[in-house]
């Protein structure tokens, strides 16, 4: 609801929305810009260094304990950026993230050590250093950690790895020229597919110097798709796109009986099954993702489908939905609850999510001496909560913004604040019709379902996924979309099929050097 | 261009302030004083103009009764009508004004994605205070949201650099921990500073090869790095040779759901408590602290106020819904019997024949002046006497003048004078408000 009102106050500046006279559809904008004068220089993101997020760090330290080992929640948390956990400007090492560290690696040094296949003073070294690091370790290394040793033996080796830089960060800094080298560009692919450091063949093929050879990255990036962290790993994309980092912490209160403890976790769990299934099991495309008729709800999440779902909730088992209702990611109860309130929908905000992260369309911000409309208190029991809203569109200064963005959120209407269907609202019928516009795929639609339906034929929606997939990659907000035209177009031609748009990004020119920084 | 903290106190600028203070908190040792500590309290959502400022003549007024009742605590208050916000930037006024307020800078990023712009001040002030204390800087408060924080960018308005926020503790175990447990014992620091030096060593060689590789954005990233295990190892170092006393050992605080709304009434005391020794034992120095996320939307049941702060109350509050304006009025004496709570707390701390709240400046701010979101005349109030380095003003009517120069005032109490601050190099500190020097 924060950000509704955010936007009930940009509503006061005309055109304060729209770049310009009108709002163009994403893929015109990007093509006229690219082509244009004002194309922005191709950036390539510079040579530097990446600390890891603090689930990549889980991962890194399993493997080492040989075991799952979770440190994630004990550390002082980051802050996501645009959604996304692995922000490469926002993750640093602060004094608290610092202490937390410390704190959070001491009650593993002893299970690293017995997983060690040595623990004397040099082996030992030289048989963690690697993984950790995903790089050979120098002779020089061996020897600062041979006196590590001498002062406190084995766990304190461990310690001095797990805490040193290169375990925390990323190296893409490569040669003076910005060319990474073959270590630099196995972690990157395996962060990038699997959220952890390269495995044994990858980190052999680098040890080989096979790594610069697009073919040899792309064989590899193949294999690693096949396991099950590259599932992980999507998971984890599917929550930063959809921002459903705060779905967590979502709170009901006692008008929904339904949401309980058990729904809440499963709804996650469910969004989760979906990506997988979707993309590693089934069409693997993005139309899929938009419109899959099945799904793989917990029974603690039957409440809330009721008769939407035609067969029983019963965990990881597809279950056809009515598509008539629910089709694809955009009717899963995780993002229909993750985008509402506590007290009920945000028609704004599920607007806003498909305008900018589904469309990537460009909401300017708005005017400073905004004043807030006055609109209906939401806890007003006679109205619906589109009644509540319509009225953005009754002022033509409100209209100006919300235009865009509330005729699309009432689409959704029909779902409520945990994505359970109704009809009715405080008694009234709920009017679910939606208008898109400034997009090649405008036109009205009534439901989720329809609105997926159009989205899956969208060129501006796939534009937008690939820089969506670009900023989970990259680790970076910069808008340097013309750099991803010729992916768009052999994403559009695979028939969007969501592996080969990850092999693609994998084997650009881009994907294996940096831009030198003074 | 990125704005760092390094930057501001680049190189051998940071080097030399920092040898100039540890001069002048010798001699001010030497002559009985004490440092300079200082609190920036962030409120959220604005407050009612009319109920805010205090009739000149009585200095008091319905919201900060609580506050400026006390006549230890009024005597030593400024309130500063006048100060506006007008840096432009990314999100809406609540992102503009709650990360800008102490950066000076507007914000970055995009409209849903805003972030503070540069260093705020006590991360501007912090590596000067390095090795003179064990925390140079703590950054807790309460966000308890009942949700999970809709942006992370609005839960913490203490910056290290353009887009990297400082994380904000708001849990008081671990806050308690952190400062006054057994690990904290000289004992336990001098086992961990044993303990620790080789393994950070053998990291600050691995950051320096690093960095030399590195253009400069990327380095000023690792720069916090290096900074964070010097501070650390300064900390433990400085904690070893402490002699522990009973009054800097308080119980730990009973554990409590710090994500829970309805655990705010218990958990704002507690962390304010927490805070209030952590600078009288001279712990830490500065403290920022949000008291909400930005746009918090809580509905004040303890207030028995039940409706959602953010949207149905502060957006509502034309001025002329004597309902709406009540709430406003209540949410506002709430907020000002905990700035007096603090300010109690630290004036119950003696410090040679005066109090740490005579050496503490606390400021309370406001992301907003009102509800609906202007930016104009954002309530400021000063508490504090501040080691004599300002005067209190009672209620002060100082004119329109950008909130650069609260930073800049900050800057100049806590012993770096500056002219500017932020993205203003030459506002000079807020006019009519006396700095001295005693």
């Amino acid at each position: 609801m924060k950000r509704l009102f955010a936007i009930v106050l940009g509503c006061a500046a005309a055109a304060a929305c729209k770049e310009g006279d009108v709002a163009e559809p994403t893929a015109t904008r990007v093509a006229k810009l690219c082509a244009s004068a004002d194309a922005p220089p191709l950036t390539r993101a510079n040579q530097r260094v990446r600390r890891l997020a603090d689930v990549e760090l889980d991962a890194v330290l399993s493997d080492l304990a040989g075991e799952p080992v979770v440190v994630s929640s004990s550390l002082i948390p980051d802050p996501r950026a645009d959604g996304y956990d692995n922000d490469a400007t926002a993750l640093v090492v602060s004094g608290p993230k610092l202490e937390s560290y410390l704190d959070a690696i001491e009650p593993l040094l002893d299970k690293i050590v017995a997983h060690a296949p040595c623990a004397t003073r040099d082996c030992l070294a030289r048989a963690i250093a690697p993984r950790a690091f995903g790089r050979p370790i120098t002779d020089e290394e061996v020897a600062k950690l041979g006196s590590v040793f001498d002062a406190g033996g084995a766990r304190l080796v461990v310690e001095a790895i797990l805490l040193s830089p290169s375990t925390l960060y990323r190296s893409e800094i490569g040669a003076a020229d910005g060319q990474l080298d073959d270590f630099e560009i196995a972690s990157q692919l395996s962060f990038f597919l699997t959220g952890s450091r390269p495995d044994d063949a990858l980190y052999a093929a680098a040890t080989r110097g096979e790594l610069h050879d697009p073919k040899v990255v792309r064989a590899h990036a193949e294999r690693l798709l096949d396991t099950p962290r590259a599932r992980q790993q999507m998971r984890r994309f599917a929550i930063g796109w959809l921002e459903l980092g705060r779905l967590a912490g979502a709170r009901r209160g006692i008008e929904y009986p339904k949401f309980t403890p058990e729904a809440h976790a499963a709804m996650t769990e469910e969004l989760g099954r979906f990506v997988e299934h979707t993309l590693f099991d089934g069409d693997g495309t993005f139309e899929a993702l938009l419109t899959s008729d099945v799904t793989y709800p917990d029974p603690a999440l039957a409440p809330i489908y009721g008769n939407d779902a035609l067969d029983a909730p019963a965990g990881d088992v597809a279950v056809r939905v009515d598509a008539s209702k629910r089709k694809g990611i955009l009717s899963l109860p995780a993002f229909l609850t993750g985008h509402a309130t506590r007290d009920g929908t945000n028609p704004v905000d599920r607007g806003l999510f498909v305008r900018t992260r589904l469309l990537c369309a460009q909401i300017g911000p708005p005017p400073r001496a905004a004043l807030a409309m006055p609109v209906d208190v939401l806890s007003d029991k006679t109205t619906t909560t589109r009644q509540k809203f319509e009225k953005h569109g009754t002022d033509p200064v409100c209209a100006t913004c919300h235009s865009l963005l509330d005729p699309v959120g009432f689409g959704f209407e029909k779902f409520d604040a945990i994505g359970a269907f109704r009809d009715t609202e405080n008694g009234q019928p709920v009017d679910d019709t939606g208008v898109l516009t400034d997009t090649d795929v405008a036109g009205p639609f009534a439901g989720p379902a329809q609105l997926a339906d159009k989205l899956a034929t969208s060129v501006d929606a796939k534009v937008c996924f690939v820089s969506q997939l670009a900023r989970f990659a990259d680790g970076r907000a910069e808008d340097d979309v013309c750099r991803f035209q010729e992916l768009t177009t052999s994403f559009s031609e695979s028939g969007g099929r969501i592996r080969d748009l990850l092999l693609a990004w994998v084997t650009r020119r881009d994907f294996f050097r940096r831009k030198v920084s003074p | 261009m990125r704005h760092t903290r390094r930057q501001v106190l680049r190189f051998g600028a940071a080097s030399v302030l920092s040898a100039l203070f540890a001069k002048d908190a010798t001699r001010a040792r030497a002559a009985g004083e004490r440092p300079p500590r200082l609190v920036l309290l962030m409120q959220a959502n604005g407050t009612s103009q009319a109920n805010f400022w205090p009739d000149a003549t009585n200095f008091t007024s319905r919201i900060l009764e609580p506050l400026l009742s006390q006549p230890r605590l009024a005597a030593r208050t400024s309130v500063v009508k006048g100060i506006f916000n007008h840096s432009v930037g990314a999100g809406g006024q609540h992102d503009i004004g709650f990360a800008g307020m102490f950066t000076g800078r507007g914000t970055v990023g995009t409209f849903t994605d805003p972030w503070g712009g540069g260093p705020s001040v006590d991360q501007i002030l912090a590596p000067s205070l390095t090795g003179q204390v064990p925390f140079p800087t703590l950054n807790c408060g309460v966000l308890a949201l009942d949700g999970a924080l809709f942006k992370d960018h609005r839960g913490s308005f203490s910056y290290l650099a353009e887009r990297v926020p400082v994380p904000t503790e708001i849990d008081p175990v671990r806050l308690w921990t952190r400062l006054f447990s057994t690990a904290s014992s000289p004992a336990e620091a001098q086992r961990r500073l044993l303990q620790h030096k080789s393994v950070l060593d053998f990291g600050t060689d691995d950051l320096a090869r690093m960095s030399g590789r590195l253009g400069r954005e990327e380095r000023e990233k690792l720069d916090v790095h290096t900074t964070a295990i010097r501070e650390y190892e300064q900390r433990l170092a400085m904690l070893a040779a402490r002699t522990p006393s009973a009054t800097c050992a308080p119980g730990k605080p009973g554990a409590i759901d710090p994500h829970l709304e309805a655990n705010v009434p218990a958990l704002l005391p507690t962390m304010l408590d927490l805070v209030a020794l952590a600078l009288g034992c001279d712990l830490a120095r500065i403290v920022t602290f949000p008291i909400g996320n930005a746009a918090v939307n809580w509905r004040y049941d303890w207030l028995g106020i039940g409706k959602n702060s953010h949207d149905d109350i502060a957006h509502h509050d034309d001025g002329k819904t004597p309902e709406i304006t009540d709430y406003v009025v209540k949410i506002g004496r709430w907020h000002a019997e905990h700035v007096a709570r603090l300010a109690l707390a630290l004036d119950a701390i003696p410090e040679g024949d005066k109090t740490v709240l005579d050496n503490t400046l606390i400021v309370w701010a406001n992301e907003l002046a009102t509800g609906p979101h202007s930016l104009d005349g954002i309530p400021v109030v000063l508490v504090g006497g501040a080691g004599g380095r300002l005067r209190p003003a009672g209620f002060v009517d100082v004119g329109a003048q950008t909130h650069h120069r609260i930073g800049c005032t900050i800057l100049n109490v806590m012993g770096t004078p500056s002219e500017g601050f932020g993205e203003e190099s030459a506002c000079g500190p807020i006019r009519g408000i006396d700095l001295t020097v005693q």
